[in-house]
């Protein structure tokens, strides 16, 4: 990436951040169904013929963003976010390349400022399944890969509480991120979870080192859970085996295949109707 | 700014992958691979772009820019500018194959990745894994889009990699080298380490079932990879076969007079259905990308200067610069 560029970038204001992003974004991914750039990111964004689209035709938009990003000093980083969050509040709540590579760049720069818009979008698409499928599938790397903060667990309770139920497969990070961000309703959180966690667990069991992984994440997330939250999610015979160490008494090092297996079929089998909903849309803490 | 000063500003950046580039251009020309026509146009948007981004480029950024304005287009390059040539010999069905990363083959699937509890950039770490992967997709959607991201994509033939790489894996099995012979057999040069399990898709079309279409690779197509050569050594104007053929990575390293590898095509980007194509799990490299190690462009130079001397390579592109 030349020097002039990225000095010609950082010197961006808000705004400017914002309409070069925007632009470039809109030319590179717009509204089609495929994510396809059709334009090539040296020629989409203003100044950049010379700096992007060096290493490889392979690398996206995103690629290219996320490392001129890097380049920058903090303060150019802090606008380019806000340009981001922006971008991703005009964008429609429907699976478009455009959002899609919004919220992939969102990621890449750990665009903390794309939580709040994020939210929203999934509180919009409370009556539109596929679009909150997807944003929930999208919505789960964020729950993953951010620290847990506020909006994160604003996040989290958005896809667990308000609108329609979310794809089983990310009940697993769900609940780690909700351990994490909001362990005082662990316990509510997990039971709200149970069956949704169980369902994954069918497809999950399949792939031992991810299941594992999965144990030693929530272990970990719950590991400065009160004793009250630790003994009621223990008492959840199925909670119990994922988190062997939640039961002080158990000092197993963590569930062997055959347990593995009667997990799974436990999570399948004796599905319980689910809860109401303690907390009502907006009411969570 | 004129075609032959872009010229003559490049060579003095003394730049080793602007000289590679500038030697395959050459070699083109030579043998008609390249007409010069198209030449002369693509000197004509480099000088344009220039003439538009050089004013707001500081002067030690100046020769940087030059290299990277001569290396900015490949996406389809030879097929776009009009001088592909149509590879009639791989038009028999022959099984070939397309390295991919398994980052690239995950690419916008995160119901999988959540599916097996990964991060977003989630590895695929064995043959096992590649395989419950590959059901779980093919239930899902009919084909695999190849070149989807670059409008192309390289292939070679499978029978023309060293045995055993020549067949398809045993199931389950990985070879411990078989990345890195796929990576050194076909000139993958900007392949490291860093790029996690790579993967290989044989495409078998069935009686034009799904048939690609091939093309000779030009220099166009190369521009960004410094190890693509244009032409092997033997090829002359009368013997240029419809096929372009990779260097051995490790044949230039060691400067070895014979760095020829398997042939190569350039396919458009095709849907293939699930049919045709089998994927075989190759595993890790352990090394960097030899794409941006100094002394590899030197060695490579080297292998291109048997043809053309460096020190021609400007007068020679000059006179094809020329209108008249």
């Amino acid at each position: 990436m030349l020097k002039s560029f990225i000095f010609l970038v950082s010197r961006f204001s808000k705004d400017e951040f914002y309409s070069w992003l925007g632009e470039g974004m809109r030319a590179c991914y717009p509204l089609a169904t495929h994510r396809v750039a059709s334009t090539p990111p040296e020629t989409a964004f203003r100044g950049a013929r010379l700096s992007f689209g060096q290493r490889g035709a392979h690398r996206t938009a995103v690629d290219e963003l996320a490392s001129l990003y890097n380049n920058l000093d903090k303060n150019a980083q802090s606008r380019f976010r806000w340009a981001l969050a922006r971008l991703l509040s005009s964008c429609a709540a429907s699976p478009t390349p455009l959002l899609n590579a919004a919220l992939e760049l969102s990621l890449e720069t750990v665009c903390s400022e794309a939580l709040p818009p994020l939210t929203e979008k999934i509180r919009a698409s409370a009556n539109n399944p596929e679009a909150r499928d997807w944003l929930c599938l999208k919505a789960a790397f964020f729950l993953d890969e951010f620290p847990p903060s506020l909006s994160i667990r604003n996040l989290a309770t958005a896809i667990l509480y308000q609108g329609p139920s979310f794809p089983n497969v990310i009940a697993a990070k769900l609940l780690v991120s909700l351990c994490r961000s909001d362990l005082e309703n662990a316990e509510v959180h997990a039971k709200e979870l149970r069956d949704q966690l169980g369902t994954q667990m069918a497809s999950l069991g399949k792939y031992r080192p991810g299941f594992l992984r999965f144990c030693s994440d929530l272990q970990v997330a719950l590991k400065n859970a009160s004793a009250s939250t630790r003994s009621q999610i223990a008492k959840d015979k199925f909670y119990k085996k994922l988190v062997p160490e939640l039961d002080e008494k158990v000092r197993g090092k963590g569930p062997t295949s055959d347990e593995t297996r009667r997990i799974v079929d436990e999570g399948c089998l004796r599905r319980r109707p689910t809860p109401p909903a303690p907390h009502q849309p907006g009411s969570h803490p | 700014m004129t075609r032959n000063e872009f010229l003559d500003a490049l060579c003095a950046t003394n730049s080793k992958l602007a000289l590679i580039a500038l030697n395959n251009l050459c070699r083109g020309l030579k043998l008609r691979l390249i007409p010069k026509s198209s030449f002369q146009q693509f000197l004509d948007e480099c000088v344009a772009i220039l003439d538009t981004e050089l004013p707001t480029v500081d002067d030690t950024d100046k020769p940087e820019a030059l290299v990277r304005c001569l290396r900015r287009f490949t996406s389809r390059a030879s097929v776009m500018r009009g001088c592909a040539r149509l590879a009639l010999e791989a038009c028999e069905v022959i099984p070939v194959i397309t390295v991919l990363r398994t980052r690239e083959f995950f690419y916008e699937e995160p119901q999988r990745t959540h599916e097996i509890y990964e991060t977003r950039k989630g590895k695929i770490d064995s043959p096992e894994e590649l395989r419950s992967a590959l059901a779980n997709w093919s239930s899902s959607r009919p084909s695999w889009h190849f070149g989807k991201d670059r409008d192309f994509f390289w292939v070679a033939p499978l029978g023309d990699l060293p045995p055993p790489f020549d067949q398809p894996q045993a199931s389950g099995y990985v070879d411990p080298l078989a990345a890195q012979s796929h990576r050194d057999q076909l000139g993958l040069s900007h392949y490291g380490r860093s790029d996690g399990p790579l993967l290989r898709a044989i495409i078998s079309p069935d009686d034009g079932q799904a048939a690609l279409t091939f093309y000779r690779p030009t220099a166009y197509d190369g521009l960004d990879n410094p190890a693509f050569r244009a032409a092997c050594d033997d090829e002359t104007l009368e013997t240029t076969p419809a096929h372009g053929r990779t260097v051995v990575l490790p044949a230039v390293k060691s400067r070895l007079q014979n760095v020829d590898g398997t042939r190569e095509w350039i396919c458009p980007s095709q849907e293939v259905p699930w049919e045709y194509i089998a994927f075989d799990f190759l595993g890790e490299l352990d090394d960097s990308p030899c794409a941006e190690d100094e002394r590899f462009h030197a060695a490579m130079l080297a292998v291109l200067s048997r043809k053309i001397p460096c020190d021609v390579v400007a007068a020679e592109l000059g006179a094809y610069a020329q209108n008249a």
